[in-house]
């Protein structure tokens, strides 16, 4: 029984994961905390709802499809509500990015309707058995396609030349500008790559919950950035490790407290007010950014 | 006409819920939590002409209180956090007094909150109340404190080194910031006859957000106009109310990138002042600005 | 004495920032701090006015200890200060600045404003006005009393700072850096300025880097220098002591810099200038672009005698110094900006292109000068300005002397270089010989120590 809800928690905090992941490379080349994140990823699990459920392709076309779509939204959100902003008035992204998260959230309930949409079997689901314990396919999947791309991120960003751009934008972007580095095109590639991430966790809660709903956005929005605050800011491996962490603790606690009190969801919330209250600074401290 | 009058209403309550996210705002504060206040002020306001059988006006103050006083002690921990970790822990916040109230029978849970004495006088309340806070606001714009409060919200540290008290003044604009809100709670109460923990989500608070934003943040006529008009013009653009909320995330975006300080900056409030005091040639609430003779 | 600084220490996350500083200010005095950039003069300020406490020591202000107060606190005694970097309240006015500097001495709170009880508060409130334009008067900008302070040019957004810092009446004011950004008309009315708000009997502990100025007017000099207090004393005594010297690494009235230095750069290399602080290194640098002019010995350029020839005229043939600060260095910024014939000027605030003046007066440049390019920044940026820097070599055809603590770095893509110590050339080689040599490794070759800000 343990080992299946570590199985699970693990599974949960890897969607987290991907979801903070995404958060604190966009924190690090802009300093910005992107609030829309939440709805992209869920605009990708309804992506990935249409291109696999109702046309019928496998998952392994389907998802990266689903990717796809979510990195272009990402891109979209920049050169509309970000990269023109005036640079002056430091509240402006939080606010624009507010103003997406309203407008993607409002639409997807008037395309989706208020309430929770069935997330079709994409695959099937087989149990494994381990011992004494059984893993669905599901889980294996889900940890199996996280883990991947966790791996083929932290590749990317240390080994290309795109990622030794991202690395530079994150210290100092006024520095990095002068030494040629297109620090427009850098923030434009992030966005996509965070988006394309979240919309791989969209897919994947989906696949995992069964259903999904417009309103998934601002939770796992939430997730996010307790994730991040736990795993300090600009801090990517933080951000792994903190997600699969926070995912951990949600899975015990339902199992510990009693099911009457609906607290799963301000579970977080109540972490987050205390790490900001105690730590504000993360439990792995912040990077410090130049510049 | 009954229509024009409940759509000012509205307009009133919405009014007074953007200048209380503007006070806190002024020193820097953002909050997410003003619906959570407003919600807290409502419960609270209702319960004591229900259940308790007050009058109207000592129940609306009531409700003003509480959320005040819960208003003063989220205040505490909020006074390290700053920008969006604010905007989280109020949002944090609003979201757990709506998952409280949703769990408590006393005052109908899920289900709501129904048979609040109906006021008839809401409008005249509600304008009389927002009478009040321009005279408070005018007054603040040019005192003491008012100067101290922009000095927080520009600059913390600088402010504090110049021997400004930063946590009592972000402390006490926190908490009226909280107690305006309770109060319009409260109106709105008695003006709905029914309440219900979902009417003070995310959404609303982000919505008072959106109508200070929009009108202006350099002054607190912004936040006035602001909710008026994303109040009404709605109403009377039939297509536009069903759009209402993308057209207030699109609202947002766009002000950003054309016109950050919103629409109301303190250079046209300015000139109106000058323009009106020409007219009438005689000083305004305040005092006169340097460099202007006595007499005309 | 009015203020007593015993035995200070300041960590900053493991970093020693200030080390057993220990600082007397009699009453009354202008007392100056000065030392090279790093050495923790505005964290002792930052100390002083309450915005960081003291890891270990204390910090006495009219003989009691002020450890604990808070900044707002510390301002009500009389203490009050100026920042390195302008911190006005941008979007209020000049007047209204101001005003919030008798914030500490006034009272008219919250519910006082509201209700408006009797006419004390409207009374405080023209008072305070009053006394505002008063200041504004002292400081020479009473003019300027309704424009939004960040409008207003540079210098006199100092001076509005200065005013408000006057506004709390303080006993002990603190400037920081004031004359930063200032150009010499400037500079010299702030001095006068500085010696009148003394003359009132206002106590003024002043940090500065305009070493004309500090001669001229400080009573006491303190010297800190790595976080440590190395000299103290009058202005003739400090200009004489051979620690001072040793810190600093530029002529200051008489100082003697760099000694019977003897370089050579030939078209198309990179050279390479490496030492300690206060080697002489950028004194050198400055020699040869112009800005300081050489007692002794010549500077020849593309067979030109260039010693004593001021910049811009260097500038024309085609020597062109990158300027330090903030490590900026830009292949973009640099290239486009040489092709369109712009000369960079950088000050405090970031680097603003001068453009015009540029036009007139630049040649196609071939002898870059480039002074600590990577200062300050991240390994991976650090890398990113190595590879400009060869680029620019060989892309350009630039010839290239620069001055690296980043030595390691820079010999890879160096062809030859030169070590200072203490002002003169002691080793030069290859780049490979240097590399290889074990003193050169052992001094130099190691991680340079970071620095604190000031």
């Amino acid at each position: 029984m343990i080992f299946q809800q570590i199985i699970n928690g693990l599974m949960l905090g890897a969607t987290y994961s991907l979801v903070a992941i995404g958060y604190t490379l966009i924190f690090g080349v802009l300093g910005i905390l992107h609030f829309a994140h939440g709805e992209v990823l869920m605009a990708g699990a309804f992506m990935g709802l249409y291109i696999i459920a109702w046309s019928g392709l496998p998952l392994y076309i389907g998802l990266p499809l689903a990717m796809l779509a979510t990195g272009i939204l990402g891109v979209l959100i920049d050169l509309l509500a970000v990269r023109p902003l005036r640079k002056d008035f430091h509240l402006a992204p939080l606010l624009s990015t507010i103003g997406v998260t309203i407008i993607l959230q409002n639409l997807a309930v008037k395309l989706f309707g208020g309430f929770g949409t069935r997330f079709p079997d994409a695959i099937g689901t087989t149990n494994y058995q381990v011992g004494s314990f059984f893993i669905s396919s599901v889980n294996v999947l889900i940890l199996g396609i996280s883990l991947f791309l966790m791996i083929g991120l932290y590749f990317f960003i240390s080994k290309t030349k795109i990622g030794k751009g991202m690395r530079a934008v994150s210290e100092n972007h006024m520095v990095a500008g002068f030494l040629g580095v297109n620090v427009d095109w850098i923030v434009l590639i992030t966005f996509g790559i965070a988006s394309a991430l979240a919309g791989a966790a969209g897919v994947m809660i989906g696949l995992s919950f069964h259903a999904i709903s417009p309103f998934i956005g601002l939770t796992f929005a939430l997730k996010g950035l307790v994730v991040m605050l736990l795993g300090g800011l600009g801090n990517v491996v933080g951000a792994m490790i903190g997600g699969l962490i926070l995912g951990l603790a949600e899975v015990f606690s339902i199992v510990i407290l009693p099911t009457e009190i609906n607290l799963q969801d301000i579970f977080s919330f109540g972490i987050m007010i205390l790490i900001l209250i105690f730590k504000p600074t993360g439990l792995f401290g912040t990077r410090i950014r130049q510049g | 006409m009954d229509y024009l009058i409940s759509v000012i209403s509205i307009a009133g309550i919405n009014i007074i819920m953007a200048l209380s996210f503007y006070l806190p705002f002024m020193t820097g504060q953002i909050s997410l939590g003003q619906a959570g206040f407003m919600s807290i002020g409502a419960y609270a306001s209702a319960v004591c002409t229900v259940k308790f059988g007050l009058p109207y006006v000592p129940a609306v103050l009531i409700g003003g209180l509480s959320a005040a006083i819960v208003g003063f002690i989220l205040g505490i921990p909020a006074l390290r956090i700053k920008g969006i970790y604010l905007l989280l822990l109020t949002l944090g916040f609003g979201e757990i007094v709506r998952v409280v109230f949703i769990n408590i029978d006393y005052i109908g849970a899920a289900a709501g909150f129904p048979g609040i004495p109906y006021q008839e006088h809401t409008l005249l309340y509600a304008y009389g109340m927002i009478l009040i806070l321009i005279v408070f606001f005018n007054r603040l714009r040019k005192s003491r404190m008012g100067r101290a409060f922009q000095a927080v919200g520009s600059d913390e540290n600088a402010a504090e080194v110049i021997g400004v008290n930063i946590i009592a003044v972000k402390l006490v604009a926190f908490s009226s910031g909280a107690f305006i809100a309770g109060m319009g709670g409260g109106i709105f109460a008695h003006y709905q006859e029914y309440i219900e923990p979902f009417m003070f989500d995310v959404m609303h608070a982000v919505e008072f957000i959106v109508f200070t934003i929009f009108g202006g943040i350099q002054i607190f006529w912004g936040p006035i106009f602001g909710a008026f008009v994303l109040t009404l013009v709605p109403e009377f653009l039939r297509f536009i109310q069903e759009w209402r909320m993308e057209l207030y995330g699109a609202l947002l975006i766009v002000m950003m990138i054309v016109r950050p300080q919103g629409i109301i900056s303190l250079d046209s409030v300015k000139m109106v002042e000058n323009g009106l005091q020409r007219l009438f040639g005689k000083k305004t609430a305040g005092g006169l600005s340097p460099g202007q003779t006595e007499s005309k | 004495m009015i203020l007593e600084i015993k035995n200070i220490i300041k960590y900053f996350d493991g970093f020693c920032a200030l080390m057993n500083v220990g600082l007397g200010v009699e009453e009354n005095a202008l007392h100056a701090i000065i030392g090279p950039n790093g050495a923790g003069k505005t964290t002792l300020f930052n100390l002083i006015s309450g915005m960081f406490d003291v890891s270990e020591g204390k910090i006495d202000f009219r003989k009691r200890p002020i450890d604990g107060l808070k900044p707002h606190q510390r301002a009500r005694l009389g203490i009050s200060r100026t920042f390195q970097i302008v911190r006005l309240f941008g979007q209020m006015s000049v007047l209204e600045n101001v005003m919030l500097g008798s914030h500490c001495k006034t009272k008219s709170g919250l519910l006082k404003t509201f209700f408006r009880i009797s006419t004390k508060e409207l009374e405080e409130e023209k008072i305070t006005r009053e006394n505002a334009m008063r200041w504004l008067e002292f400081v020479g900008i009473p003019h300027k009393a309704d424009q939004v302070a960040v409008n207003l040019p540079h210098a006199e957004q100092r001076l509005v700072e200065i005013a408000r810092a006057l506004g709390q009446d303080p006993d002990l004011l603190l400037l920081d850096e004031p004359a930063a950004g200032m150009n010499p008309k400037e500079t010299l009315d702030l001095e006068s300025l500085i010696v009148k708000i003394n003359e009132m009997g206002k106590t003024v502990l002043l940090i500065e880097h305009n070493m004309d100025l500090v001669m001229e007017i400080s009573h006491v000099i303190s010297v800190l220098n790595f976080g440590a207090k190395i000299a103290e004393g009058k202005p003739s005594e400090i200009q004489k002591n051979p620690a001072v010297i040793e810190a600093f690494s530029a002529g200051y009235g008489g100082v003697l810099a760099i000694k019977d230095v003897s370089i050579q750069v030939n078209p198309g290399e990179v050279v390479v200038l490496i030492g300690a602080n206060g080697a002489g290194k950028s004194t050198l640098l400055r020699t040869i672009s112009g800005a300081l002019k050489p007692r002794e010995g010549q500077i020849v350029y593309q067979d030109q005698k260039i010693d004593g020839v001021k910049p811009h005229a260097v500038v024309k043939m085609g020597l062109v110094q990158v300027p330090e600060g903030r490590g900026i260095l830009g292949r973009m910024t640099v290239k486009e900006n040489l092709e369109m014939g712009a000369y960079l000027r950088s000050d405090k605030d970031g680097i603003t292109a001068d453009m015009e003046k540029g036009r007139a007066l630049m040649a196609k440049p071939q002898l870059l000068l480039m002074d600590e390019p990577s200062l300050g920044l991240a390994p991976v940026l650090v890398e990113f300005i190595i590879d400009t820097i060869d680029e620019l070599r060989m892309q350009e055809g630039l010839t290239i002397l620069l001055v690296e603590q980043n030595a390691n770095q820079a010999l890879t893509i160096a062809d030859r270089g030169y070590v200072m110590e203490t002002g003169r050339i002691v080793l030069e080689g290859d780049s490979r010989t240097l590399r290889n040599n074990e003193e050169v490794q052992r001094a130099y070759l190691g991680k340079s120590g970071r620095m604190a800000d000031g």
